[in-house]
């Protein structure tokens, strides 16, 4: 039945699309407002957002209509200043429009919870805060060093709480399930809600590709969310947001078990509070929209737009079909690989996506292959390495692999320089420390480890773990620390090539090439 | 055998099934559900106070239910909540505590700002945790 629900969903999505392009067309001839692409403010400074001239919308009609009650009268529409009532009105109606006309063609016959058309109340009082309760969405207003802040002039937040709307509309068990899990991704939709719409804007997608040079995967606007309100809250409360927003989808945040998690915490660090849990998904999900992007056949303002709607049907269909149970963003990460894999095969998405979503933790490497079942990306040549000496010295062993996908049943790796690495133990949250691993275990957990990371190229004639590793490798340089190389008689060594300068990914900086191969990072 | 889903989830929901879904059919021809059930959550002292008595979640579940020839509800086969997905309710309502999202229930209903979830008593007098609306921070 999920799978009936989602081809419906595959057809009609594009014949939605067109139909969206229609309704804009034909309100070209209607007035021009002029609103805020995605934020009233640009990074840590409480102005600073980008305004662009729009058609104004019609909020009732199809698809998903929504109503501003608050104000009860829609001002008339034209060119308004910043700062005004009426500007603010237009800014929230745009961007309600431009959310119903992303995500209605892609659920058709969904309508909301509250009914045919979700209420909008713009001003529900004094607070640093939007939400959506069921009955409809609600924004606030509140005074911040002199400044008054209003969370619906923000486009980035209108569609966050959208997003509730929509997700609540298509599925409305996880409204009330008990799990943090599922709460956190909640958050995380609404988040994704408001990247995807943002790219709606054909400014917006050049002003990023034109600042990122197609590689879309970076911190910028699009990855902030809600500048503005994250610079209120943060004027008293500095830990409370990030430094520059209140939520950036660009992270290294890694998945844990939320209930090995502080409850709160700094937004520097993860908890198990769902706005500050729901960074881990979306962060794997903004590198799997860059690195889907970096496989369409060029970094172009079509092509972003274009594997912004794909990316969405493959988290609408994920989602469809995800069990509803404590590890939710492993079931939906899996959902969407599979589909990425099924119904994007051309595309070639589906690696990008289970590299991000690896890298990010959502899925160990041997699921997230298990669970895609995608042909692997040509397997990384051997490179002309550098200069290398014979390990003879160093303790040799054999780490079985059969799941990784990398065509054998182990591998040999090199563990004596500093054997400290594998036998270390981080203290619990809880009570005492975490147990130690075994050398085998630890040596295992560094070599995942590589492979979350992108450290690893893998020689020819491996498998498809290659699609794991090495996704987002540049084309212009190497990056990767470690190589996995056919050596005779020994089969697949693991070998370092070169420490890297930063232990993240994305790493840009020049690394230097080791002079010896040794295990640890 | 087709079958009415609406009036389907209408006896689910009498059997204290929310917000069901039809996933399928299984091979033997009965249809899979999820659903949330309320559940009582381990008494204990991290939980919120709730007068001794044990406090309800809504905790995902997935059943299989067999209809008749009249399309009636003959049997269902599983829709207990596991243990993991107790557990995850029970870190759920510590963290909506300690976060400040749950109302105090000795206060007005959502007078915290953060406030995401009630504590609310039902028909047969269980104390219920019970999302109330969700917010952007």
């Amino acid at each position: 039945m999920a799978r009936k629900v989602s081809a419906r969903r595959t057809a009609s999505a594009r014949k939605g699309a067109k139909q969206a392009r229609k309704r804009a067309a034909a309100a070209a001839g209607a007035a021009t407002i002029s609103v805020w692409e995605d934020d009233p403010a640009n990074g840590d400074s409480p102005v600073g957002g980008t305004l662009v001239q729009r058609p104004a919308p019609q909020l009732q009609g199809a698809p998903l209509p929504t109503r501003i009650t608050n104000p009860t009268t829609a001002p008339p529409p034209q060119i308004y200043t910043v700062g005004t009532p009426e500007f603010r009105y237009w800014a929230a109606a745009d961007a309600l429009r431009r959310g119903s006309d992303f995500w209605g063609p892609l659920l058709p016959g969904t309508s909301w919870q509250v009914g045919n058309t979700l209420p909008v109340d713009l001003d529900n009082g004094l607070d640093l805060n939007a939400f959506y309760d069921r009955i409809g969405l609600k924004f606030f207003h509140a005074p911040v060093n002199g400044r008054a802040v209003f969370s619906g002039e923000s486009p980035d937040v209108v569609c966050h709480e959208l997003g509730h709307a929509v997700l609540d509309a298509v599925k409305p068990q996880l409204w009330d399930a008990a799990s943090i899990e599922i709460g956190s991704f909640h958050e995380a939709f609404g988040d994704m809600s408001a990247i995807l719409t943002a790219l709606q804007l054909p400014s917006l997608r050049h002003a990023i590709l034109a600042q990122t040079g197609g590689a879309i995967h970076r911190s910028t606007r699009l990855s902030r969310l809600a500048e503005q309100l994250g610079w209120a809250i943060r004027q008293s409360n500095p830990q409370a947001v990030e430094d520059d927003c209140l939520r950036n989808a660009m992270n290294s945040f890694f998945y844990q078990d939320p209930d090995t998690l502080p409850t709160d915490a700094p937004a520097s660090s993860l908890s198990s509070e769902v706005h500050s849990f729901s960074r881990v998904f979306t962060g794997g999900f903004f590198e799997g929209l860059g690195g889907m992007f970096s496989v369409r056949p060029t970094q172009d303002d079509e092509n972003l737009e274009q594997v912004s709607q794909d990316i969405a049907q493959i988290l609408l269909q994920g989602i469809d079909s995800a069990r509803v149970v404590p590890n939710f963003y492993s079931q939906v990460a899996a959902s969407m690989l599979n589909v990425a894999a099924t119904k994007f095969s051309s595309q070639g998405y589906e690696p990008p996506l289970r590299s991000a979503f690896v890298q990010h933790g959502l899925l160990p490497p041997a699921s997230a292959l298990a669970v895609a079942r995608a042909p692997a990306m040509a397997a990384a040549a051997a490179a002309a390495g550098p200069t290398e000496r014979r390990a003879t010295a160093l303790a040799q062993s054999r780490l079985s692999v059969g799941e990784y996908g990398l065509g054998v049943d182990s591998i040999v790796v090199y563990s004596a320089a500093e054997p400290k690495r594998f036998d270390v133990a981080g203290a619990a949250l809880a009570v005492g420390s975490v147990p130690s691993p075994t050398q085998d275990t630890a040596a295992k957990s560094f070599f995942e480890d590589l492979l979350r990371r992108g450290r690893v190229k893998i020689s020819d004639g491996a498998g498809p773990a290659a699609g794991i590793t090495r996704a987002f490798a540049p084309k212009t340089h190497e990056t990767h620390t470690h190589e996995l190389r056919r050596e005779g008689a020994a089969g697949l060594v693991l070998r370092r090539v070169r420490i890297a300068c930063r232990g993240g990914h994305w790493n840009t900086c020049g690394c230097h090439e080791a002079s010896g191969p040794h295990m640890h990072g | 055998m087709t079958f009415d889903e609406q009036a389907l989830k209408k006896e689910l929901a009498k059997r204290g099934f929310e917000s069901a879904s039809i996933r399928g059919r299984s091979p033997d021809g009965r249809i899979e559900v999820e659903a949330n059930k309320l559940h009582p959550l381990p008494i204990d002292g991290d939980l919120p106070s709730s007068g001794g008595k044990p406090l309800y979640a809504p905790i995902p579940v997935t059943l299989l239910v067999a209809l008749d020839k009249g399309g009636r509800i003959e049997s269902i086969s599983g829709g207990t909540p596991d243990a993991p997905s107790i557990a995850a309710a029970a870190s759920h309502v510590r963290m909506l505590r300690d976060t400040q999202q749950l109302a105090d229930p000795s206060a007005d209903r959502l007078s915290g700002k953060r406030t995401t979830h009630a504590i609310e008593v039902d028909r047969e007098g269980r104390q219920v945790v019970r999302r109330k609306r969700f917010s952007i921070s």
